[in-house]
This record gives structure tokens, sequence and C-alpha cells, in this order.
């Protein structure tokens, strides 16, 4: 049994041009130790999305449908307080931002300490010991507890901001772009101690980003999204090498790669939809090269294969054909009469 | 050829603030934000800058287009000389270079349209009304947005693609010859950052500008510039082509660099770092090599003494002393995480 389960979740934000659907389809399922990567452009819904799952979302959303199973217990519909009771000690969050996760008034360690006293129930004495392992975990010298956020480098704040997510051994830690304001080299420092703490304790984790290169490196399986719904799923290594939906394998085209000599990077053409009007049928379909005009009256339902592979396409079966001519950018110029 | 950017010694170091002994001892640190920099542009040329945030990548940017004043040292841009550069004779210089901001949504004033924010550089600079609007219509073009109902648009109404291809116009309406563009992509999405990334190499090759691209991202330096040059805490480090840079790195800093790129495919075990643990500070460069707290190579000369940025037979550069023992495979470092 999945430790998370998200079926069928709608999100709207009411905003003065009326309901903005945030989140449409979001299916999604997380396994115990389980790395999974939540993967989209901005305003796809990631964010929402993940953010639903602890329980806050902000004052101008409602859940609309759908269901979070957590632990076999669908916490959607809950009072406030139940999901305040998981924070931190089942499910905890760490921000993209970790100057968000960080209280600048505040020493480093003394909000540690308030996370594993207040919510922990631990002593002082105990607090103060699990504060220097914790530091010491991520690779931060303790003696530097003392210190206020602002006196950490970049990585060292991401750092404190994972042992704090760690600090209660929740069950699933969820992070919105933990590395995305960072370097190249501590970018790999931050995901390298991630990815070795995740192994040693066997926390899951969901991990949000835009960037596939990250996923790459430490996800097991990955979910794209595309204008607030859930487009393709599976195992890292299917979904990258072998993308069954036209969204994900522009993607994959328009990522350079260090490794490969240069050839063209291809654009997708346009930009995600309205969502206050999100159009009919499949959302991608204007930028997509392979639309028929079946993508356009009716949405295509995310179709799971016996491996495990989901997606939402009309031509999934297609997929490796497509896949090959979305290889070649002048596939993509073809729609790009509206360049973004 | 004689070279469009010609830069000899260029320095920049700021003033940091004192504590109580340094006043009253009458001190005054400095960072060294940019060191003694030695480099060429050809005409028509683009070079990728590399480094890692506080490097001094961005000022050295800003030093060429003379919006901040060196230490010492001097720089050429064509014909002038930047320092002593006033009046009539700085504002013509203003209108041949020109700066490509990191973040397109900062860049454009939100409260006036696009297309005022266009015709601005014009009016600066004195362009007759007249010209304006073929002028802006031809940078259009050349950034590939159709439509003029957009110049009627404020920033907040386009989407961050069509913004940094509107900044890009900004930049190019004056017909500029050397721009200098600062992690122009960075805070795009992906699926149009390519788009920008192929529009920036057309025009280098259509406009014959000549270029510098700021980023801390190889692969993205290699799309666009077939130069690179790597800064490590405020001087150059490596210099060569690009191809070379990526494929047989001389410096241990550019090793790690290329490490530690991540690769957008599933990835087989990769190698750990190789790097000591330590971080840059700037502050705190002695009188050695910059990176000797972080390189696994170091030897005792590298503390005692900065490494000259040597020229190689064949032309690339690299600033190391253990050069050419430092381009042979080592053994993995191993990694420990702290910061």
């Amino acid at each position: 049994m999945s430790l998370l389960s998200v079926r069928d979740l709608a999100i709207d934000y009411a905003t003065k041009g009326g309901s903005l659907h945030a989140v449409s389809r979001g299916t999604l399922e997380v396994g115990a130790g389980e790395v999974v990567g939540l993967v989209g452009e901005s305003g796809c819904g990631k964010t929402t999305l993940a953010r639903a799952l602890t329980g806050v979302v902000p004052r101008n959303a409602t859940f609309e449908a759908g269901e979070i199973v957590f632990e076999g217990r669908n916490l959607l519909g809950r009072p406030v307080s139940e999901w305040r009771d998981l924070l931190w000690r089942k499910i905890s969050f760490v921000p993209q931002s970790s100057m968000n996760a960080l209280d600048p008034v505040y020493r480093v360690g003394a909000q540690m300490d308030e996370v594993l006293r207040l919510r922990g129930g631990m002593g002082r004495a105990q607090a103060r010991e699990r504060t220097d392992e914790l530091f010491r975990m991520v690779g931060l010298d303790p003696r530097r507890g003392t210190e206020y956020p602002h006196q950490f480098s970049g990585g060292m704040r991401q750092r404190a901001a994972i042992a704090m997510a760690l600090a209660l051994q929740p069950a699933l830690v969820i992070a919105d772009e933990p590395v995305t304001a960072l370097d190249v080299i501590v970018q790999r420092q931050v995901l390298d101690t991630l990815r070795d703490l995740q192994a040693r304790l066997g926390v899951s984790v969901l991990l949000v980003t835009h960037d596939i290169s990250v996923v790459a490196y430490v996800c097991d399986r990955v979910v794209v999204m595309y204008a607030g719904e859930v487009v393709e799923s599976g195992t890292a290594r299917d979904v990258l090498e072998t993308p069954r939906h036209p969204y994900t394998m522009g993607l994959t085209n328009a990522f350079p790669d260090l490794e490969r000599a240069g050839g063209t990077l291809a654009p997708i053409a346009g930009g995600p939809p309205d969502l206050r009007h999100p159009p009919r049928g499949c959302r991608f379909a204007e930028r997509c090269p392979f639309a028929l005009a079946r993508c356009r009256a009716e949405t295509p339902p995310l179709v799971v294969a016996p491996n495990g592979h989901a997606s939402a396409c009309w031509r999934s079966d297609e997929a490796p054909a497509l896949s090959e001519l979305a290889k070649d950018p002048s596939t993509w110029t073809l729609t790009s009469t509206s360049a973004a | 050829m004689d070279a469009y950017v010609h830069v000899r010694g260029l320095s920049k170091a700021f003033p940091v603030r004192r504590g109580v002994g340094q006043v009253l001892r009458g001190e005054h640190p400095v960072v060294h934000a940019v060191r003694d920099l030695d480099f060429d542009i050809a005409q028509g040329e683009t070079v990728g800058l590399l480094g890692e945030s506080g490097c001094g990548k961005t000022t050295t940017g800003r030093l060429l287009l003379k919006l901040v004043e060196p230490t010492s040292g001097t720089a050429r841009i064509g014909t002038r000389e930047l320092a002593g550069l006033k009046g009539a004779a700085l504002r013509d210089f203003r209108r041949d270079v020109q700066f490509v901001f990191q973040n397109p949504f900062d860049a454009l004033n939100p409260r006036i349209q696009i297309g005022r924010s266009l015709a601005e550089p014009l009016i600066n600079a004195g362009v007759p009304k007249a010209e304006h609007a073929d002028r802006i219509r031809l940078v259009l073009e050349r950034v590939r947005i159709k439509g003029v109902e957009l110049l009627e648009r404020f920033p907040h109404e386009m989407s961050g693609g069509q913004l940094q291809r509107i900044v890009l116009a900004r930049a190019l309406v004056l017909e500029p010859r050397f721009i200098v563009a600062d992690e122009p992509v960075s805070m795009l999405d992906v699926s149009v950052r390519a788009g920008i990334l192929n529009l920036m190499r057309d025009l280098q090759d259509s406009l014959g500008l000549t270029a510098i691209y700021i980023s801390h991202d190889l692969a993205l330096v290699r799309y666009v510039a077939r130069r690179t040059m790597v800064m490590y805490l405020g001087s150059l480090v490596e210099d060569g082509p690009t191809e070379d840079v990526i494929s047989r790195p001389l410096h241990p800093y550019t090793r790690a660099l290329i490490a530690a790129v991540p690769l957008p495919r599933v990835s087989q075990t990769r190698d750990p770092l190789p790097l000591r643990p330590g971080t840059p500070d700037a502050r705190k460069v002695g009188a050695g090599c910059a990176f000797v707290n972080r390189c696994p190579v170091a030897i005792a000369a590298c503390t005692a003494e900065r490494p000259p940025l040597v020229t190689l037979p064949g032309g690339r550069r690299v600033a190391c002393h253990l050069m050419p023992a430092a381009t042979q495979p080592r053994p993995p470092v191993t990694l420990s995480p702290a910061l």
C-alpha cells in the first residue's frame, strides 16, 4: 500500500477574474521509502498540489474534489487540527527558499529546538542533543547553531531546512524546489546529502521541481504536470527515456545535455492556457505538434500501462514513433506561429 | 585582428564594513570582487563567463559597461578607453554597449507600456522621433515577436518568454555592438528557455554582435559561446574553446564544476565531486591560490603563491601551479558534505 495516495484532486483559487482551476486532476502515489519527483513549469499547479498535502493552502483556495489518503486515512475534509497534528511529525515541508523556512530573527539552533520541543515533546537536554545530531547529519557544524540564518550561505540554509524537516523522523518529506536557487556545485552537494539521508533513513520524499536533471539524479519515480493536470507518471527511467506524453517529450528536448554534443534545443512554442478558462479537450493540444481534432474535443484520461507507466494522451499508443519525431527540432517549429 | 574588447589588469575592490579595531588602526579592509583580469575578445566573438555566485562575473560585466569604476587596470571597448570617458563620448559609448538583465520581470517598468519601454532608449539617445516606429518594428522582428498590439500591453500581461524577448529587444533597439547578458534565461521555464537561447545564437550570427554571456551553467554557456572563461573568487582560472574546456578541463575548479553539472538523463552512478569541503569566501583569499582550501590536489606552493594565468601552446590559458600535472586523472576524493 502506498504511503500517500492522491486521487483526482481538484483545487480552485477564487480570483477577481473568476475561479482559477489550479489543480484539476491531481493523481499521484508515493510509496514507503520512495523518492517521487513532481515536475512541471511555473503555474502548472505543482506547488499548489504539494502544499495541499500539508493542509496549508492560501485563503482563496478550495478543495473541489478528490482525496488525499495518507497512511490509509483520507485527510480531505478533516479538521485543521488533525492536519496540524501530522505536520512535522508525519509530513514535513522544505520550502523553495530556505529563507522562508527559517525565521531571520531567531538563531538557527533555537528554531530547531522549538520544533523538537513543541512538536516532538522533547525535553531541553534531549532537544539540544538531537539538534547537534541533526546538524551533523546534514553536514553542518553544530557550533553554528548559535548563528542567525543570514550568517549561513544558501547551501547551509538549505541544509538546515532539510535537517529541520527530518527532525521528528517524518514518514514523508515534501521538498519544493529545494536546490533551485543554488549554484551547481552546492546544488550537487545538497542533492547528495538528500539522497544519502533518504537512503539511510528510508523516508519518502516528494520533490517538486522544474528541473528534470534533478529528477534524473535523485528520483525513483516522476509525475509530470501540465496546466493543473497530471499528464504522465512512471519510473524516472521510463518517463525520461521513453516519454509517452508529447509535453514530456518536449521538455526532455529543451534541456541542454553536457555529455552530448550540441544539437539544437527545441522550445515548445506558445504558453500554458489561462486556467480560469481552460480549453476543452487536452490542455496541451494548442502547443502540441501531434494534436488531432479529437484532442481539442475530448479530455484524454490518464491511462496506466501494465508496467505502471501512465499518460494522458490520445496518441499514447504511437508514443515511440512520436518520440522519434519529437527529437527533430523542426517538429516543434511547425506550430510556432505564436512563439512565446 | 585587433581585439574588440581589450582588458588588462582590471581589478575592482569593494570596501567592507570595518570593525572597531580596524577603524582605530585606520585600516580600510576591502574585498576583491575582481582581480587582475587580462583578456581580449575579438569582434563578433561570444565568450561565456562561467562561475559561482560571488565569483565576480557580474562585476566584470558591469566594469566592461562602465557601470562601476575599476580600482585599477584598463579596459578598452572598440576604440574607446573606458577610463576618463565622459560627456558626449560616454553617451556614444552607452549607445554601443548594452546589458541584458537576468530577471525579465524586474527589468521593465511595470507601470509603463511595452512600446514606451522600447522607445525610451531611443529618446535618451536622441534618435529622431520619426524613426522610432521603424526601429521598434525592426527590433521586434529580430526578436521574433509578432503583433504590434503587444506594444500597448503592460509587463504583467505577458509571459516570461515574451518579456525576455522584449528585454532583448530593448537592449538591441539602439543597435549596440557589444552586449553583456547576465544569466538571461535563469528565470525562465524550460520550454521557453530554449527559444531565447536559439534567438541569442541567431542574433550573434546575423548582427555580428560581440557578447559576453554570464552564467553558472556550463551547459547553457556551451550552447551560446564557443569560448569560455572560468572565474573563481575574482580571478580568471581558465580560458579556452568551450568544447575543449568541457572535454579536457585544466583547472581543478573547472573539473569540479563539470562534475557537478546535472544531466537530464536517469543517472548512472556519478563520481563524487572532486572537491575538498570548504566554502568560497572572497574575504579570506590569502597570498596563494584562491581555490586552495577546496582544491583536492593542492601542494605547498598553492598556499604560498598565486598561480599566474599562463598561456599554453595552442592558446588555452590556465592559472594553476600543477599545470600540466593538473590534467592527469587523480583518484577520486571522498566527499564530505560540509559547506
